[in-house]
């Protein structure tokens, strides 16, 4: 169907100041366009009479997809006990799972609350490929990825002998090639001090090895995103992340 | 051997026959019971006349058959509600025997099988044209080499560096003894037909069916794996890999007591202990070591900064190379680790001897372990299928926690078929479970010992089975077997296994990894694309497709829209 015409909802646009006013909404291949392009006698008419019509919801993060969300299915069977729904072949799969849904609820459970996209905020560049291979079994929604790089080591030798460039033509490879819209950085420095010393590292302590700090991380896959010129610039959980109180150092690197 | 022979020919080789219908004894029990060249092998579920082997590794009073039809005439259906078959530590009887041996048709004869003609082609070559693939995927086990490669004359694979012998059997040999055209069962033989009616039958089959089996899984790609899943769904029926007799009680444990997973770079890259526990990578993953044992790493200078130990019931060549290897009674594993447990922790054990191991080296381990750097315990079916399987892997990964209080320390499974990883993830992110998921009520369930493939066999609670790429004639007991001899069966593979002497229905699929591209996952749970380096013989296309086919007849069938 290449034209479709929903009547009398209830429309919210906040971008171009629409709030709640009665109006038809006009799609026609793909764009939404005035209602008089429409050929009624084509098109699908939707009567959403009492009902709200918005632009649909963006969510950037969620984790959705890859290799932590399926290793949470499998740790956790009782959570496919007594949250199915079988299915209604051929137009829905069977749904289950309430804290970590397969992948046919995550995509229909966004479509009814309204979403259209939905970025899985975290995937290591090794499992990416899995992260996709999820994504695209979601159904209904569009969906992206933001790639991790806090601890990688590749960009941390880049970053600790300071050749910026390098590191910015390292992250766009790494954008390319996994297929990811944007940079993430978890706890950064902090994976790659456990794996060393058994121990995560705060915002100015030095990581062993590199000796640099998380806030070099910030600061210079920052400035790499300034240079790619990147959308979305950099997605940043900062450190001493799961510490109660942590606000604080989260507040720190704005300074 | 097993695994060349089963590569370079078939399971109807007398090669294969050579590699697993003997019985390996220790010379005493051999010489204590006067046996001349065979040996009577008997219990409650069988019998079997076989070769007896003189091998001194072998403990007194064990009889080591490997893993194959003949083993199964043996093996106990009883899966203790785990799915797992009791497929090793079997009580059986032992005696001298005349009689003669019993041959691959003898067993396929008392286990029901439904015709015993085998129409084996070899795809055909064209040779000419010289060339060379970089970057192969080695499509055998869970350590899918990516390293290979591989020079071509034409379609024929002339040359494997950097794969291992089993690697190189089946590159070079891929193009034997295969299913070449589809065939379907009419008054007791086989008719070669085409590939649509194949298909329809295939079809008829599962839609006509109350509770279809389909299995197998492992050994094919992803994308194939995901209309298996489709297919149970739209049949109400179930799927199962052959995860469940291999690390199913892997994936058990870990829904009991979580997990502590790292992949093949941290081993590489940080591992200066390395754990090979009730597995022997030398013979069964060739290149394990060689890629992650002896390389050097950034943190670790390679095997001389690496300490290896090896736990296992007999002295395997990896235990040959190993710092420490110690030598655990079979089916004890679990008292082993509880006593590390209690030596990381400083208790007191109070028996000189556990599992057969004397204190001292349990507690020499346990202290390995704490000075570890990082450690990495790669672990097989000897610890899963043995003993109280499922809850020796709790054990483990309950070792492995406590010594994370110390270091830093985690756990990889040595997955057998190259893809039984993906298997368990496309099931994990489609029904939420790791394999045999029954969608009876519409919806995904597992229910361990119920519905799992060992069961639903041996118990008859399906009424039609779909293979793919598997040969559960090879590997299950005799009571499970014994049921595909009475339902309808269509198998989907790229050669003649022992499945297909059950089939009604056998439709040839391409090798994915060889002939069609495809995602497999590594045992670390990282997917690695799978390159196809040669067209599939005339007519025959990948399992994805003849799946999708399927699914799309089936969903016609079930008027739900093809």
């Amino acid at each position: 169907m290449s034209e479709i015409l929903v009547k009398n909802g209830f429309v919210y646009d906040p971008i171009n100041g629409i709030n709640g006013e009665v109006l038809d909404i006009a799609v026609k291949d793909g764009k939404i366009v005035d209602p008089s392009q429409i050929d009624l006698s084509k098109a699908l008419v939707v009567d959403a009479r009492g009902k709200v019509v918005m632009p649909g919801g963006i969510d950037i993060h969620s984790h959705i997809a890859g290799p932590k969300v399926n290793l949470g299915r499998l740790m956790r069977p009782e959570d496919h006990y007594l949250t199915n729904r079988p299915h209604d072949l051929p137009r829905r799969r069977a749904e289950t799972g309430l804290t970590v849904p397969n992948v046919f609820r995550i995509g229909y459970d966004y479509a009814r609350m309204g979403y259209t996209l939905v970025v899985e905020p975290a995937t290591p560049p090794i499992g990416t490929r899995h992260t996709h291979e999820e994504l695209d079994d979601i159904p209904v929604i569009d969906k992206a990825a933001f790639v991790l790089v806090d601890s990688n080591w590749l960009a941390l030798d880049l970053i600790a002998e300071g050749s910026r460039e390098l590191l910015a033509a390292y992250l766009a490879w790494l954008l390319s090639a996994t297929k990811t819209y944007a940079l993430k950085l978890v706890d950064p420095g902090s994976d790659v001090a456990w794996v060393i010393t058994g121990r995560g590292v705060d915002l100015d302590e030095q990581i062993p090895v590199y000796n640099i700090t998380p806030r070099d991380i910030i600061r210079e896959i920052g400035s790499a995103a300034q240079m790619l010129n990147l959308p979305h610039k950099l997605h940043v959980h900062c450190n001493r992340l799961g510490y109660p109180g942590n606000y604080l150092t989260t507040l720190r690197p704005w300074r | 051997m097993q695994g060349i022979s089963m590569e370079g020919e078939s399971k109807w080789s007398t090669k294969y026959f050579d590699a697993v219908a003997f019985a390996e004894m220790n010379p005493g029990d051999i010489s204590a019971l006067r046996l001349r060249d065979r040996v009577k092998v008997h219990n409650e579920h069988g019998t079997v006349i076989l070769r007896v082997k003189p091998n001194a590794k072998i403990p007194r009073g064990q009889v080591f058959v490997p893993m194959g039809p003949w083993a199964n005439m043996l093996t106990d259906p009883n899966t203790d509600a785990t799915g797992m078959p009791r497929l090793k530590g079997v009580k059986v009887f032992v005696e001298p025997t005349d009689e003669p041996l019993t041959t691959l048709t003898d067993v396929l004869k008392l286990l029901g099988a439904k015709n015993l003609e085998v129409y084996a082609g070899d795809a055909p070559l064209k040779t000419g044209v010289r060339r060379v693939v970089e970057n192969v995927v080695c499509p055998f086990c869970g350590d899918l080499c990516d390293h290979l490669v591989l020079e071509l004359d034409g379609n024929k694979v002339v040359r494997n560096t950097g794969g291992c012998a089993i690697s190189s059997a089946k590159f070079l040999n891929y193009h034997k003894h295969r299913i070449l055209k589809p065939y379907i069962r009419e008054q007791g033989g086989l008719v070669e037909v085409n590939l649509d009616k194949a298909l329809d039958k295939a079809a008829d089959i599962l839609v006509s069916s109350k509770y279809p089996l389909i299995f197998g899984l492992s050994n094919t790609d992803v994308e194939a794996n995901k209309y298996a899943i489709e297919l149970a769904e739209l049949t109400h029926g179930v799927v199962d890999s052959t995860s469940v007799f291999c690390h199913g009680p892997t994936a058990l444990a870990v829904q009991e007591v979580g997990t502590a997973r790292c992949t093949f770079g941290v081993a590489i890259n940080l591992a200066d202990l390395v754990v090979f526990w009730g597995s022997n990578p030398l013979e069964a993953h060739p290149n394990h070591v060689a890629r992650i044992v002896l390389r050097e790493g950034r943190f670790v200078k390679g095997r001389k900064e690496r300490m290896v130990v090896v736990v296992d019931a007999r002295r395997t060549p990896t235990a040959d190379q190993a710092d420490l290897f110690i030598e655990v009674e079979p089916g004890r594993d679990y008292e082993l680790l509880t006593a590390l447990r209690m030596a990381v922790r400083d208790l007191d054990i109070e028996a000189p001897l556990v599992a057969g191991v004397p204190r001292d080296k349990v507690i020499e381990l346990a202290e390995m372990m704490r000075a570890a750097r990082y450690g990495v315990v790669f672990f097989g079916v000897g610890l899963t299928m043995t003993g109280a399987k499922y809850r020796n892997i709790v054990a483990l990964i309950k070792l492995v926690h406590e010594l994370n209080e110390w270091t830093k320390f985690c756990i990889i499974p040595m997955r057998g078929h190259y893809n039984v990883t993906g298997a368990d993830q496309a099931s994990l992110w489609t029904t939420g479970y790791p394999y045999a998921v029954s969608y009876a009520r519409g919806f995904p369930k597992m229910i361990i010992g119920v519905t799992s493939a060992t069961d639903l066999l041996a118990s008859g609670d399906v009424d039609s089975a779909l293979i793919v790429a598997s040969d559960p004639v090879a590997h299950l007991p005799r009571r499970a077997v014994e049921h595909l001899a009475k339902i309808p069966v269509v198998v989907i593979d790229a050669k003649w296994s022992l499945t297909t002497a059950f089939a009604d229905v056998i439709i040839p699929g391409a090798y994915a990894g060889i002939e069609c591209e495809g995602t497999a996952y590594r045992m670390d749970d990282v997917p690695i694309r799978l390159k196809k380096i040669v067209d599939p013989p005339p007519g025959v296309l990948c399992d994805s497709e003849v799946l999708g086919r399927l699914v799309d007849r089936v969903k016609a069938r079930m008027r739900c829209g093809a």
